[in-house]
This record gives C-alpha cells, structure tokens and sequence, in this order.
C-alpha cells in the first residue's frame, strides 16, 4: 500500500502555499465561462413561466422571430409548468438585450390552474393536486409504539419542534455555458462541478460520440452542489448553436438562478428524545417533512450525531411538493438541517437533565476525535469560566452567550481518478487530469503534490485542469476530490521519478533504487556525491519525454471526518438583532495538505452556515405563487460587516492520508448559533432563520424584553 | 425630466427603467445626452421591426479612456457600462453577479471613484477616465493589493475578487491608514459567497499598513 512521507520530512504538503492561479484571479485575466467572447457569438435566453402552476394553451414564436436580431426560436416540448421560473421556450440574438426583447415578444396562452407554495397548504386535505404522486410521500415510520414507551420510561424526556428554511445555493457565478460547433463536434465552455459527466450530458443529449466533444472549465465561480448536470441552459445553448451554427453564449440571471437552478430544501422536524438518569441518550423519535420544490427529496440524517441505540429509534419522514424551483445538493445536503435539529434538542435535554450540555455531548457522542476537538473548543472559548451558568442571566439589553454545535462528514476517493504526468527534456513537468477547481483549491494541491512527489521546485510544474481531454477525474462533490485526485497525482508522481531514476542510475553508477530526488536535485541515498541537477538529468531523455498515467491507490486518503464549532454571539433584546461574534471552528480533515486554503474554505463553511442560520430565505408569496426576494437585496448573504471573528483550529491527522473539506465546516454553525441565543437571552429559537422580528416575537412570548 | 440636464440623475418616480432607457432613445430625455455632446445616430432601419424597444433605439459613439487607453464603441443607450467593457470591449475581468447595485462584483474605478459599471450606464462614461481591474497592475508587476490578495488567499473562487480589488483600490486612494473598521465599511457594497472575508481583511491590512497606516 502507498504511503506518504513522515509529516515534518515534507516540503510542500501541510505547507502554507498561496494558490498557483491567485495570479490570474486577481489580475482579472482568469477565464471563467461567461468571459468567453467568440467571434460571431450569439447570445442565449430562456423564456420562463411566470406562473406558479400551468397548461401551456399554444405558443406563439412569430413575432419574435420576425425580429431582425433575433436568428432562431426553441420551443421546449411541454405543456404543463409547474412553478415560477420554469422554462418554456430559448432565444438566440445578436444581444442580451435583444434576446430578452425578443423573450417578450412570444406570445403563451395559459391556463392557469391551482397551486401551492408551502410545505403546509401542500399538506392540506383539500390541497390541489400538483404531481402524478400526490403532494406528500411518506416513508419511514413503524417502532412508534416502542419508542414511545422508551421515552415514557425515561428518566428525562424532552420534545420540541424546529424548522430550517430553504437556502439557494447563490454561486456567484450563475450557471454558463458556451457552445461551439464544429461540423459533428461540439466544444462547451460550461461552468459546472464535473467535465466528465456534462460530456456524458451533452453525448447523450446530442446522440454524440464522446470523442466529438470538448467540455472545458478552467475557472468557476463557485458551485456549492448546484452545477453537475448541464442543466436546460447547457440543452437550449447547444440546440440554439446547432440551429444557427453560431457560437451561443448562455448566462443565466441571478433572478433565475433563484427561481429554477437549485436550492437546499426546508425542514420542519417534530422531536422527542429521553435520556436516563445519568445523561444517556434512551429513545429518540422525529416525525418531519420538508420540501425540495417540486419533485426532489428533503431528506436528512437524524438523529444526528449523537449515539441512540438502533432499535430505539422511531422516524417518519415527509416529501412535500410544492409549486418551487426544484432542490440540487448543497454543500452536506441534509447535514445542516439534521443537525439544527438535533443541536437544539440535544440542548433542551441536558437542561432538562440538570447537565451542562458540552458534558451531556461528550457522554453521548462516540467519536474519540470530536471529544478531543471539544476540549480544545471548550478551551479556546472560555466554555467554562464564560458561559452563563443561567441563561439569560446577564444584566442589561445587550447580552452574550455561548453555545456548541458537532458534525459529520463521510469524504473519501474515487478509485477511477487517473493523472498524468509529462517530463519535459529541459526538465518542465506537467501534470494533467480532468478535474475542476470549484474554488475549493485542487488546482494548487495538484501543483503542490506532484511538486512533494517528485522532489523539485513547484515553478518547474505547470498543471492542467479543467477539460474532458484530460485524464478521467471524477465530479467535484461530496468532499471527493481532494481524495481522489491527490492520491493519484502522487502515484503518478512516484512512478514518474521511477522512470527518471531509471535513465539517472547508469550515468551516476548507482542502483536507481538509492536514488531520492529533493529540492530538485537526484542523488543516491548511499552517496550524496553522487548527484545530479534535475533539470541536467532531464536533458538525459534527449529528445524523448517521460510520459506516466497513473491511477488513484489506496492508502494515501481515507474517509469520515468529525468537526465541532463553539460560537459566542451577542444579542440585543431591544432590537432583537444577533450579532456572532467569535466563532472557534475544530476541524480534522486527515492530511491537511495545504493550511491557507484549508483555513479559507473553513471560513467559507462558518460564513454560510451563519448565513442560513441568520440571513438567507427564499420566500415564497401564498397569492401569487412567485418567489418575492429573488435578488442579492433582499435575499440577504454575510457582507464584510457581518463577520465575527473567526479562530480555526486545524486538528491535522497525517496518519489518516488525505480527506475532503468542502462541506464539513458548513454543518455545525446553525445549531451553535441557536443554542447560544439561547444561552445569552434564555429564551429558544426554534425557526431559522433568526431574523430580528423573530428573536422581538420569542421574547415576547416569554415576556421579556 | 424635470430633474434633467444630468444623465446620472435617478428617473423620475413612477417611470421604469426601461421606459427610463427607452425614452432617452426617442429624445424624450435625450437632450441630457445630446448636451453633453454625445452623437446621436438613426438606427438603420433594414426591416421593419416589431413593437420593441430596438425599433427606437439610437446609438452614440462614446469615447472612454480605460487604463490609460483611448476607446471609441458605438453604444445603445441601454446598454451598461459593464456590458460594454465586458462583451464590447473584451475586458472581462470585470464581473457580472447581480447586475442590479447589489454585489459589487463589478466594481470599476471612473473618473476616480468606485461606481458599480452594472448600474452605469455605458454613455454616462463619455470622456471618463475608467480603470479596471485590468489596469491596476503596470509592466507586469503585480499591485500591492494583488500581492496581498494572493499572499493571504482572500478568494477562493475568484469572481468576487476583482471587485474587492477595486473597492479597496479606491478606498486606500481615499483613506490610505484605513483601519479594520474603516476597511469593512469601505469594502461593505461587495459581497463574497465563498466567505474569504477573514483573508480580504488581512489583505487590505496589510497593504493599508504598507502605506503607513494603523
């Protein structure tokens, strides 16, 4: 089995390193997709329902086409829609603008039929009916009656009943994609999470060969769960392109990207749980439903961290339909909801139980990792000297409280990754594989792990990211990449410097199985005179160039993280305004192969996770059926003065070989923030999002403030 | 408009923005641009076109100095600045996330000051002076807040950064010691949904300590 190198004998791994494209990001000259101009290029729009629930009567395109920019019209074949936002039919023009006037120019004739757009007028028996499969499907259930007497018998039991609110994933680059065809092959610049799977997408779609085509995204601006397939822009830019032979660009508005290309899905989670007289968890039971808009599951984990005997576990679990844009996944889909749920819970028990609730976690959480992440959290905040000993027990308006959320994620790697890697003759390296840099950083851990491999200096690689030609790399999601791309870049690494040994060896006179390479020098491990400058060695291979591709191994990554944040906020009762204020966020992702871009995407995690917890909803209006915030206004995300400050402590396992990070770090901020609240007011926020004039309304219900 | 004689004046209340755009096209608010002496040219009318905007659309030929460079595009009035130098001009470093004021994505420096290029329009930047994120650094050197952003990794993504950039380029014109507080009001019209905020604070710290501030 592979190994890596003891932690302190690396040079660029578990290094601060800046990221290799920060150049090209903040001189601008980055390409993202919806900066490819191409000569003659026209631009995509799609015409979209503006009604929540709908017969399409006729369509009408001639108009629009009559009109001189415009060069060709897309009727999708449907005739129902069924939410606000749904697509209809596409333009091509020779502007944005134009094709957005040529959008209003189709004439549809509707017939408008009756819709719902909460999880609970859904529910209703007299609801109308929106999809083939009813509104709501049930599954789960069965144990209740069991689980109910374990709770009776209990020797504490609490029962509670939270909800969690749909959150729109918000790239800031919305969903684009350029199409080109040449003859039979297209080539698509498309912003997506997976090169190889939108070429699957558009072979399939086109009944293409999947040698006639070129996806590429060398740059994206974020994904977040939400960009794996191609979507209906990838389908209406690569019709409209073959329909007028012209390059078809296709951005979609952040209106758009609101209403139809993804969200997280809500949750409203009925919970009982006991415990017996010690703080042991007995019996846990959760009747819940929540919706992912119009036909994707809202299903989560839970219970949720916490160790509650199998068989003492009742739940029934709800999908609700609803006439909204339909869910994708979202950075730890489910995680972040069933985890606000079991925070909370877990929270109200041990105060019910008379335990400080950092014990009552530690008695009942199984990972040996989180109790030792607890501590250092527990430490770093000031749990014990800092906290209210009774919540809400601070004089004044203005009052701080402390509280503590967990997580879980599962990573790991694909096995089907592979890499190349090319030795230049005037000793330039490059490495290549068909991965993609959401953001998240693999280009630069690309860089940094063939640079660690090899035992030369990072400027003497180049890599290449980001395209379908590359070798096979798997979608960036679920925390996979980083644990299925290094590893294989560092086995393409090892048998590169193999080869290279292998041409070294008789000019030295030494066996190739002494020879190490460090710092760009090749010397034999018996004899450090015997040596040679990599670039001298390279000029060895003459004209010929050392070509390697290799494959994922075992042994060099592993799966299944913990995770803990503590967070402090201050809460003003006259205003009802949250204000976090420091978050200490405990993470452990294995091998922590580059500290500075770890400790970012762990702030990232922080940021939105708050954000959920205090900012973002997407609201939907009962009459008329439409999203009403669908803009950055009023759909709010963290701006710079919204951030508290944040101590990451990076619990770095290098035993462990490499881990993804991307969705960790996003699930525990809403249940801390929620039991801080409750720390510093004494009074429970059971919805999220934690919006002043909730915060206003629940102490007013206690009869405070 | 009775507001009138200035093109960068809000629209009267009650008048949308795209009959705002429209009517400057017919010459209903036109004079503004017509004073400040902006060409304005009859569309070629090759077919006869249906009840659109395009059918009253003039152009004008503005001309721009951006990064140091002299530009002439034949623009429509409805068109943004950002449109311009992103699809017309091939600037694209200059990015478009909202396209309504909100996110500061594309964020430009003109005639200096920060403005968002989205909620510009492309003929109120006649004869200014523009720089964009592709003018901030000279001779291929990077700018100290190019350097700072890749040292501290303030981005993570990326598209958000060249807005930042700019942002802060002209907040550390202004106020060259800002402070922390100082920096987070000053870089709060732009918005990161990859959460790099820690890093852009000690970027912009760091370059606002260079400059022998706080």
């Amino acid at each position: 089995m592979a190994k890596w190198k003891p932690f302190d004998k690396m040079k660029y791994i578990g290094r601060e390193i800046p990221r290799t494209d920060g150049p090209e990001k903040v001189k601008g000259t980055a390409k993202y997709t919806q900066d490819i101009n191409l000569p003659e290029m026209l631009y995509g729009k799609i015409l979209r329902s503006p009604h929540a629930h709908a017969y399409i009567r006729h369509i009408d395109i001639s108009p629009a086409e009559k009109h001189p920019g415009v060069k060709a019209v897309l009727v999708l074949d449907k005739y129902t829609v069924r939410y606000s936002g749904e697509e209809i039919a596409a333009v091509a023009a020779i502007s944005p603008d134009i094709a957005e006037e040529a959008l209003g120019l189709i004439k549809v004739d509707f017939e408008l039929l009756p819709f719902v757009v909460t999880e609970e007028e859904a529910m209703k028996p007299e609801a109308p009916r929106i999809h083939e499969q009813g509104n709501v499907s049930w599954n789960g259930g069965g144990n209740k009656e069991k689980v109910e007497k374990l709770l009776a018998e209990s020797a504490y039991m609490v029962e509670d009943t939270l909800r969690t609110q749909v959150q729109v994933h918000n790239t800031l680059e919305t969903h684009s994609v350029v199409c080109q065809w040449e003859n039979d092959k297209l080539k698509a610049w498309i912003s997506t999470q997976g090169v190889h799977g939108a070429r699957d997408d558009f072979a399939k779609l086109f009944e293409l060969g999947q040698d006639k085509l070129e996806v590429i995204c060398e740059y994206m601006g974020g994904g977040f769960g939400s960009k794996f397939p191609i979507g209906v822009e990838g389908m209406v830019a690569g019709r409209l392109a073959r329909m007028t032979g012209k390059p078809v660009k296709v951005i979609l508005t952040r209106k758009e990207e609101y209403l139809a290309a993804g969200n997280r899905p809500s949750s409203i989670q009925k919970i009982k749980i006991g415990c017996d007289s010690k703080g042991k968890l007995t019996a846990f039971w959760i009747e819940d439903y929540g919706t992912g808009g119009i036909n994707a599951d809202a299903w989560f984990p839970s219970p949720y961290v916490y160790k509650v005997p199998r068989e003492a576990i009742y739940r029934r679990h709800g999908d609700v339909r609803i006439n909204a844009g339909e869910a994708r996944p979202q950075r730890a889909p489910g995680h972040p909801q069933g985890q606000f749920g079991m925070e909370i819970i877990i929270d109200e028990l041990a105060e019910k139980a008379g335990m400080d609730p950092l014990e009552f976690r530690m008695l009942n959480d199984p990972s040996e990792t989180r109790q030792r992440q607890y501590k250092i959290g527990a430490q770093k905040i000031g749990w014990y000297e800092r906290r209210n000993k009774v919540p809400g027990s601070q004089p004044g308006p203005v009052k701080r409280g402390i509280g503590v959320g967990s997580g879980t994620w599962g990573g790991g790697g694909d096995n089907s990754t592979k890499v190349q890697i090319d030795i230049y003759p005037d000793g330039k390296v490059k490495v290549a594989t068909g991965t993609q840099d959401l953001g998240t950083g693999i280009r630069t851990l690309v860089h940094q792990v063939c640079a660690e491999a090899l035992g030369i200096p990072m400027e003497y690689i180049a890599t290449d990211i980001g395209r379908s030609t590359l070798p096979f790399s798997t979608a960036s999601g679920g925390s996979m990449t980083t644990g299925s791309v290094v590893p294989a870049v560092k086995n393409a690494g090892d048998k590169a410097l193999e080869q290279m040994f292998a041409v070294v060896a008789p000019v030295l006179k030494v066996e190739a199985g002494d020879l190490v390479c460090e710092e760009g020098v090749i010397f034999s491990s018996k004899d450090r005179s015997r040596s040679i400058k990599w670039k001298e060695a390279a000029a060895l291979l003459g004209s010929k160039v050392i070509s390697v591709t290799e494959g994922w191994v075992e042994g060099l990554s592993s799966s299944g993280v913990a995770g803990c944040q503590f967070i402090e906020v201050e809460v003003d009762t006259e205003t009802g305004r949250i204000k976090p204020v420091k978050v200490v966020a405990v993470h452990d992702f294995g091998l922590a192969v580059n500290m500075l871009t770890s400790r970012n995407q762990i702030y990232g995690g922080v940021i939105m996770g708050l954000d959920w917890a205090l900012l973002e909803d997407r609201t939907m209006d009962s009459n008329t059926g439409t999203m009403v915030n669908p803009n950055m206004e009023n759909y709010k995300i963290a701006g710079t003065l919204d951030i508290p400050e944040i101590e990451v402590v990076i619990d770095n396992m290098p035993e462990r070989g490499v881990i993804g990070l991307g969705e960790p770090p996003v699930i525990p901020p809403a249940g801390a923030l929620a039991n801080a609240v409750y720390n510093a007011i004494g009074v429970r926020m059971r919805s999220i999002p934690m919006t002043p004039d909730r915060v206003l309304e629940a102490l007013a219900k206690k009869g405070g403030a | 408009m009775k507001e009138g004689g200035k093109n960068n004046s809000p629209p009267a209340k009650g008048l949308t923005r795209r009959g705002f755009l429209k009517g400057m096209g017919t010459g209903l608010v036109g004079t503004a641009a017509l004073s400040q002496g902006l060409l304005a040219r009859e569309t070629e009318e090759k077919a006869p076109l249906p009840d659109t905007q395009s059918k009253d659309i003039t152009r004008a030929a503005v001309t721009m100095n951006i990064n140091g460079k002299p530009y002439t595009v034949e623009v429509e009035p409805r068109e943004t600045l950002l449109y311009v130098i992103r699809e017309k001009l091939g600037l694209t470093g200059t990015k478009a996330v909202c396209e309504r004021g909100e996110c500061g994505a594309c964020t430009v420096i003109m005639n200096g000051k920060a403005v968002y290029s989205c909620t510009t329009l492309a003929i109120e930047a006649h004869g200014a002076r523009i720089t964009t994120i592709e003018g901030l650094s000279s001779g291929g050197k990077l700018h100290p807040i190019q350097e700072a952003f890749v040292r501290h990794d303030a981005f993570q993504c990326g598209f958000c950064t060249p807005g930042f950039e700019m942002a802060l380029k002209d907040l550390l014109d202004k106020n060259p010691g800002a402070d922390l507080e100082q920096i987070k009001k000053g870089l709060s019209g732009n918005l990161c949904r990859c959460g790099s905020y820690p890093n852009i604070f000690k970027a912009a710290l760091e370059v606002a300590g260079a400059k022998g501030g706080k």
